[in-house]
């Protein structure tokens, strides 16, 4: 039952992969698809620039996000539990809701059309998702290691990064592969601010329709070799996104 | 970040206060005279905490602050105007009578998100039963929990392409029904009206199965396994056990996975929708997040757009919060 449900699920991508080493019509064995995305799209330039990209961005938020998780759980200050409650209500702010102001001001500033411009956007969403994370694993840890390490003649921000953060690294694993998978994955706001010279692997693939590579096989090709990277990513780190999709539910 | 003279100035208090072999709670005896001694000092260690506690949450509140929460805020603003990006006119509330009553094709819209919402629970309840066959150590189970989790690692735009390649009309849906003798019912099923809604949803049903399938998996995990036995050995069958024993337990994973699934039905398959249909044939595969892309940057009205993800925004929150309370969660996602 389980093999007949799992078949069924593999199916469409197996059938489609398959179907890029077929000549359309005829099935002859060929491999011009796979030529042909590589001479007619950058695909690897492209996942060069999705690779950049979205480890900017996970540096970004894991440098940005994971002080404050720490602060709102061990460092407490008047007003660091709105800051945690104001995390989790931005969670749930869907994208396209501040995507065209934000757009706009963006324009003003001249950062549309910056690698930078577009890594600030992720990082800025990104962040309440990794302080949430953040503030909930530091928690966990008990208070008498911070304590330790202040016997031990550790300020605050010694202790922060000698003690807890190497504690936290299954946190920040978690907060990394989700931020990456997400960059990697997202097509609107790559579509929006970055470079027309310079497109992520999901934009390249996305406007391939209606150009003179407008072959479904080698539009497939393309796409089975864009998500190895992620692919990998999941294959390594497995548990951690486990562990992410399931946090909400398991406190 | 902070000036390094404070800090070592507060350790300096503490492990004045903290003599050694003090914090074990063995020592725990002579609590009088020192407990009032930590409490003087501490106070303004705490103090010092706070302010660096305040410094290390400060550049992520500026980030939030200035990348979701103004543009929030101006979104709302703009929602109540005509704007093309360079000049507004406030109009008020009528932009939202506008929206709902003038705006073409918004009846269709609204349907089409109700039906990814309709879509939900057929999805869930074969996510369910694949998991409830993994806890119980079907043939397979194994294997199974190992590849159903992977289309979370692919992007909306590969999942559009491939199920793109497969439901067109020389694809292998077609090729499946006609080696069936099913060949009457082959059909472009993204060119039609009738058949893109249903094709996209069933597209968007399997990306997610494995998502939710894993959420089931963990909550079973959770009920132990003397459970199952008693309630076998009072002489209930698979069925009942399942609405008897799992689902009342599994109440807060059903409904983790409902909003999962619907945060990313509502707001997350832009990229889906854009690579597989465009959003056609007219509108019969548009929703709501997509129309604020085509209301923005193909039509130009973006206080229209605005308004648009307002709209998406309240009904996310409405929909979350109503979840939260039938399933016994707060709203924690």
């Amino acid at each position: 039952m389980l093999l007949i449900i799992g078949v069924v699920l593999l199916y469409p991508v197996i059938d489609a992969a398959v179907g890029t080493f077929l000549t359309q019509g005829t099935g002859q064995p060929t491999l011009q698809y796979w030529s042909q995305v590589f001479h007619a799209v950058p695909v690897l330039g492209d996942m060069g620039v999705s690779l950049v990209l979205s480890v900017v961005v996970v540096c970004g938020v894991i440098l940005i996000a994971t002080p404050c998780g720490y602060a709102l759980a061990k460092l407490r200050f008047r007003g660091s539990g709105v800051v945690f409650a104001l995390a989790v209500a931005c969670m749930m702010i869907p994208t396209e809701s501040i995507l065209i102001p934000e757009y706009i001001n963006f324009v003003r500033l001249g950062l549309v059309g910056t690698l930078w411009g577009t890594a600030a956007v992720y990082v800025g969403m990104g962040i309440p998702f990794g302080v949430f994370l953040t503030a909930n694993y530091f928690r966990q840890i008990p208070d008498s290691l911070v304590e330790a390490a202040h016997v031990d003649g550790a300020g605050n921000v010694q202790a922060f990064l000698r003690v807890m953060l190497p504690l936290a690294r299954p946190a920040l694993a978690i907060v990394a592969v989700m931020q990456f998978l997400g960059v990697w994955n997202d097509l609107l706001t790559a579509l929006l601010f970055m470079p027309q010279q310079m497109q992520t692997i999901g934009v390249g693939l996305a406007s391939l329709p209606g150009t003179h590579v407008a072959n479904t096989n080698a539009m497939v090709a393309g796409s089975v070799l864009s998500a190895i990277p992620p692919v990998l990513v999941y294959l390594i780190f497995q548990r951690h996104l486990i562990g992410g999709l399931t946090m909400g539910a398991e406190k | 970040m902070t000036q390094p003279s404070s800090n070592s100035a507060g350790a300096v208090t503490f492990s004045d206060v903290a003599a050694p072999g003090e914090l074990e709670p063995a020592t725990e005896p002579p609590v009088g005279r020192r407990r009032t001694r930590a409490r003087s000092a501490s106070s303004t260690t705490f103090q010092r905490r706070a302010r660096v506690g305040f410094l290390f949450a400060l550049p992520a509140m500026v980030a939030v602050v200035g990348i979701m929460l103004i543009p929030l805020f101006q979104a709302a603003y703009y929602s109540l105007t005509t704007w093309d990006g360079l000049t507004s006119t406030y109009i008020g509330f009528s932009a939202y009578t506008q929206l709902f009553f003038h705006t073409v094709g918004i009846g269709q819209i609204l349907e089409n998100n109700a039906w990814v919402v309709i879509s939900i629970p057929v999805g869930l309840s074969l996510a369910l039963v694949a998991a409830f066959l993994t806890a119980t150590k079907a043939v397979g189970w194994k294997l199974f929990r190992k590849v159903v989790f992977f289309p979370v690692a692919l992007s909306w735009v590969v999942i559009g392409i491939v199920f793109g390649a497969f439901l067109a009309q020389d694809g292998g849906l077609n090729a499946l029904l006609r080696a069936s003798g099913l060949g009457h019912f082959t059909q472009d099923w993204l060119g039609s009206p009738a058949t893109a809604l249903p094709a996209l949803l069933c597209t968007f049903a399997w990306a997610m199965f494995g998502i939710n399938t894993v959420i089931f998996i963990s909550g079973l995990a959770t009920i132990p396994h003397e459970l199952f036995d008693a309630a076998r050995v009072d002489g209930a069958g698979t069925v009942r056990v399942m609405l008897h024993v799992v689902l009342p337990i599994m109440r807060r994973f059903v409904g983790l996975a409902f909003v999962v699934t619907l945060i990313s039905g509502f707001t997350g398959i832009f990229g889906l929708i854009y690579v597989m249909t465009s959003g056609g044939p007219g509108f019969s595969t548009t929703t709501l997040e997509f129309q604020v892309y085509q209301e923005a940057f193909s039509l130009g009205n973006l206080g229209t757009a605005a308004a648009l993800g307002m709209v998406l925004f309240a009904m996310m929150a409405v929909l979350t919060a109503v979840i939260g309370v039938i399933s016994g969660r707060s709203s924690d996602f």
